[in-house]
């Protein structure tokens, strides 16, 4: 209706419609009194004429007040939201001006000016995706070579904290806790070591070092290369520096026990060795009548034979070795010995074993390339087949083929030889000795004959499942703003981009956490530097140890069968208690989740006292309380998707919820809310929403 | 500490055992345990992998055992033929080792070895494993 007309005409109507109707009311007020008026007491009629006009100008008042409320300071409070979340959050969906079409000009004007930010970014963002692009291509491929790097990689900033770690540090400082960006290496390694070696790099201005350092716990033992870097990743005066981490728990407790090995040999050898030695010197010089002494030469001889006995079997049942072994996958083996036999060499059939092997990779190719070119310069097959199998705890190696089998002479002759291309003209035999293991030949049948290879450790794969949520299993994880990040502990007054959140959400059996219903799922990412950490995602059920009402799974879709085995809430909330370490919690309606958190204190046996944003209220100081705050309604407003499967589980609208809270923090700076202190005093300004959030959870 | 003696099977006495071993005291142990069980021992060289091969297939015993000393090839070759060759269905092939690895056993017992035993022999051992193996032949 007349939505034509200007905004400025529009709000002369209103105040004209106020002077009009005010000045009507007057009058017809007037005209009562007149009416009415008593000749002897005309002050009663004016007064009565008086109130009525009075009280019909204050309700046209309020009328024309709510008219405009509705059509003007409504519209155009929504239009200011919907400007800072297309200008500050760079949403780029079309806006509604249907509310605002009471405005005159503003909305289409509006309208024109998103259209032109939105046109102006698309061709800067296409540039920028371009050069994005190929740097993510670019830092992908990097990622993915030093996640295929063995030594574990640690760069910390000159805070000790860390900056980029890769897949393999992640399994290294496993026992201790696993790697996150910003968190103290002293949390997983001791610090003595690192800081004295630090500190010793910066006075002598020297760049690298070598260092020993234990796992926080002493589980593990470390060889680690520390390296200052600065300069090249921008780095300011003080450096960082990177460690190399490889494990030599095991080397040096194999060196430990050789060590005690040939300690005991000697200590328990020497004794016996003497007495037997005097006793048959004195055989020599004086005759045994009575018997005796060669009774005293049995029974050194006893000895002795006990003592290397024990030795035999101390040395046999701990053949370990130092030599270096990788765990690759059998099929990747396979595929070498291919490629090294060469196009001309006999055929290979060989089915896909989903099995790891523990073992020297290289020299293990260079041994079955070797048995294979003699079988066949022997005559003896013209084509293969190498077989993997499960051989609990390890696995079998079965080369195949068709005709007579290889004599051990000729096995023995090649594994007596040094391997080609093996370093230290190692044999075959030695190569063997070092996996505790040997090879044999043997003939299933008549026709066929085999060499068959045990190896003494192996892990059974799953085989690889298709489809598009493939997660990698050791990501390399890196931010390297963090290099610069001054740590003071505090978060009172440091900026919303500079602190690290935790956003996460849970899946519960129902919603009264004080009631009984407990948590079936729990889901977390860390956002740091305004960024979402792609490697560090907590996403697990949890037995709730009671029944799932079937009402919850109609949806969250999280049934009984799906949460036997799953660890328990004492588990998996000390789990999510060190996932939050230094971070500001934020969830969607975060008094619920938090409630079943703080009633389970005690089994977890660590305190949620962690500072908590909560998306609910940081919408209402940015839209108002009179919005809706729903999550579906935030995504909505931002432009953030989350797809249909994901939506009512815990890590699709933990996800959405990192989303919108990515793109409230630009909003939110604008309006100068932009440190962690007045966001928090904002939040307790809609204590009204607050309450009622409360009341909920009872 | 001396083992229990060992019962000496009831159908043992025309029962042939070859035996191969390069260390004399040993095989002087290892002949004596044989004969204390009953069986008739002959030895057999090692040393000459054909010949003893041709002497075992011309009057193949009942009872072979091998003393496999470090790792020898000729023992673990001879255990092959022995073992893995149907000829010989009727000899039962009895491994003794200088070695505790679980390879080792895995390894005689892929040649065939019907028992394997580690040296240096407890006193009696032998005796019992084959009263064991014999008893069910």
């Amino acid at each position: 209706m007349l939505t034509h007309l200007s905004l400025r005409l529009r709000v002369f109507l209103f105040f004209a419609a106020l002077a009009l109707g005010s000045i009507g009311l007057i009058g017809g007020g007037l005209w009562f009194a007149a009416s009415r008026a008593d000749p002897a007491n005309p002050a009663a009629a004016l007064m009565t004429g008086g109130i009525i006009a009075a009280f019909l100008v204050a309700g046209l008042v309020i009328a024309i007040w709510w008219l405009f409320d509705e059509n003007v300071a409504k519209p155009i409070d929504r239009l200011s939201s919907d400007l800072r979340a297309r200008t500050h959050a760079s949403v780029s969906r079309q806006m509604d001006t249907a509310p605002a079409r009471y405005l005159g000009d503003l909305a289409p004007a509006t309208e024109a000016v998103v259209k032109n930010l939105c046109s102006v970014r698309d061709s800067l963002d296409l540039t920028v995706a371009e050069q994005t692009r190929r740097l993510q291509e670019q830092t992908a491929q990097l990622s993915a070579l030093l996640s295929d790097v063995q030594a574990g990689l640690i760069l910390c900033s000159p805070a000790h904290r860390l900056v980029f770690y890769n897949g393999p540090a992640v399994g290294l400082l496993a026992a201790t806790g696993r790697p996150r960006l910003d968190r103290s290496i002293f949390d997983l390694l001791r610090n003595g070591p690192i800081q004295r070696t630090y500190q010793r790099l910066l006075d002598a201005q020297e760049t690298d070092a070598e260092l020993l350092v234990s796992t926080v716990g002493g589980a593990r033992v470390m060889a680690a290369h520390m390296r200052l870097v600065s300069g090249a990743l921008g780095i300011g005066d003080v450096p960082g520096y990177v460690l190399t981490l490889r494990d030599v728990s095991a080397d040096l407790q194999l060196h430990a026990e050789r060590e005690r090995l040939l300690n005991d040999t000697v200590h328990s050898l020497r004794t016996p060795a003497a007495s037997l030695r005097a006793l048959v010197d004195l055989a020599e010089d004086q005759p045994d009548p009575t018997g005796r002494l060669g009774g005293d030469i049995d029974h050194a001889a006893r000895d002795l034979t006990d003592a290397v006995l024990e030795i035999s079997r101390r040395h046999d049942a701990h053949h370990d070795t130092w030599w270096p072994m990788q765990t690759v996958p059998a099929s990747h083996i396979i595929d070498a010995v291919r490629g090294q036999l060469g196009p001309d060499a006999p055929p290979i059939s060989a089915p896909t074993p989903h099995i790891r092997l523990h073992c020297d990779a290289f020299a293990m190719v260079n041994l079955l390339d070797t048995l294979i070119e003699r079988v066949g310069d022997l005559g003896l097959a013209t084509a293969f087949s190498i077989d993997v199998t499960e051989d609990s705890p390890g696995a079998l190696i079965t080369i195949g083929w068709v005709g007579a089998p290889m004599s051990l002479e000729d096995l023995h002759a090649v594994l007596d030889a040094p391997l080609k291309d093996s370093p230290l003209a190692v044999t075959g035999r030695e190569i063997l000795d070092f996996h505790n293991t040997d090879i044999w030949p043997e003939r299933p049948d008549d026709t066929h004959a085999t060499l068959v290879l045990p190896l003494c450790e192996a892990e059974r794969t799953a085989p690889a499942a298709p489809g598009p949520r493939h997660i990698e299993e050791r990501p390399t994880v890196f931010d390297f703003d963090l290099l610069n990040r001054v740590q003071d502990g505090s978060k009172i007054g440091r900026r919303l981009r500079d602190l690290t959140y935790v956003v996460f959400d849970t899946e519960t059996t129902g919603l009264d956490p004080n009631g009984g219903d407990e948590i079936v799922q729990i889901a977390a990412v860390r956002l740091l530097n305004g960024k979402r950490v792609d490697g560090e995602v907590l996403d697990q059920l949890v037995d709730p140890e009671r029944s799932i009402p079937p009402g919850s799974t109609a949806i969250h879709k999280i049934s009984e069968a799906m949460v036997v085995g799953a660890p328990t809430i004492d588990v998996v909330g000390a789990q999510f208690h060190r996932f939050c370490e230094h971070a500001v919690l934020v969830a969607h309606n975060a008094p619920f989740d938090m409630a079943f958190f703080h009633r389970h204190a005690g089994r977890i046996g660590a305190k949620f006292d962690h500072p908590v944003f909560d998306t609910v209220l940081m919408s209402a100081i940015l839209f108002g309380q009179g919005e809706t705050h729903t999550l579906d309604a935030l995504a909505d407003r931002f432009g953030v998707v989350i797809p249909e499967e994901d939506r009512h589980t815990a890590y699709g609208d933990t996800v959405a919820t990192a989303e919108v809270l990515q793109r409230m923090i630009p909003m939110l700076e604008a309006r100068g809310i932009d440190t962690f202190d007045k966001v928090l005093a904002a939040m307790q300004k809609n204590s009204r929403l607050l309450r009622e959030m409360k009341a909920r959870v009872g | 500490m001396d083992a229990p003696v060992t019962p000496r099977p009831a159908a043992a006495a025309t029962r042939t055992a070859a035996l191969i071993c390069e260390a004399p005291p040993i095989f002087q142990l290892l002949e004596s345990e044989l004969k204390s069980c009953g069986l008739r021992v002959r030895q057999i060289d090692g040393s000459d992998y054909d010949r003893a091969l041709a002497t075992l297939r011309d009057d193949p015993p009942d009872l072979l055992v091998v003393a496999v000393l470090s790792r020898s090839l000729r023992s673990q070759c001879l255990c092959q033929a022995v073992g893995q060759n149907g000829s010989f269905g009727k000899t039962r092939l009895v491994v003794i080792e200088d070695s505790a690895r679980a390879i080792d056993r895995r390894r005689a017992l892929a040649f065939g070895a019907r028992a394997y035993l580690q040296l240096p022999l407890p006193r009696g051992a032998l005796g019992r494993e084959i009263a064991q193996l014999l008893a069910g032949h």
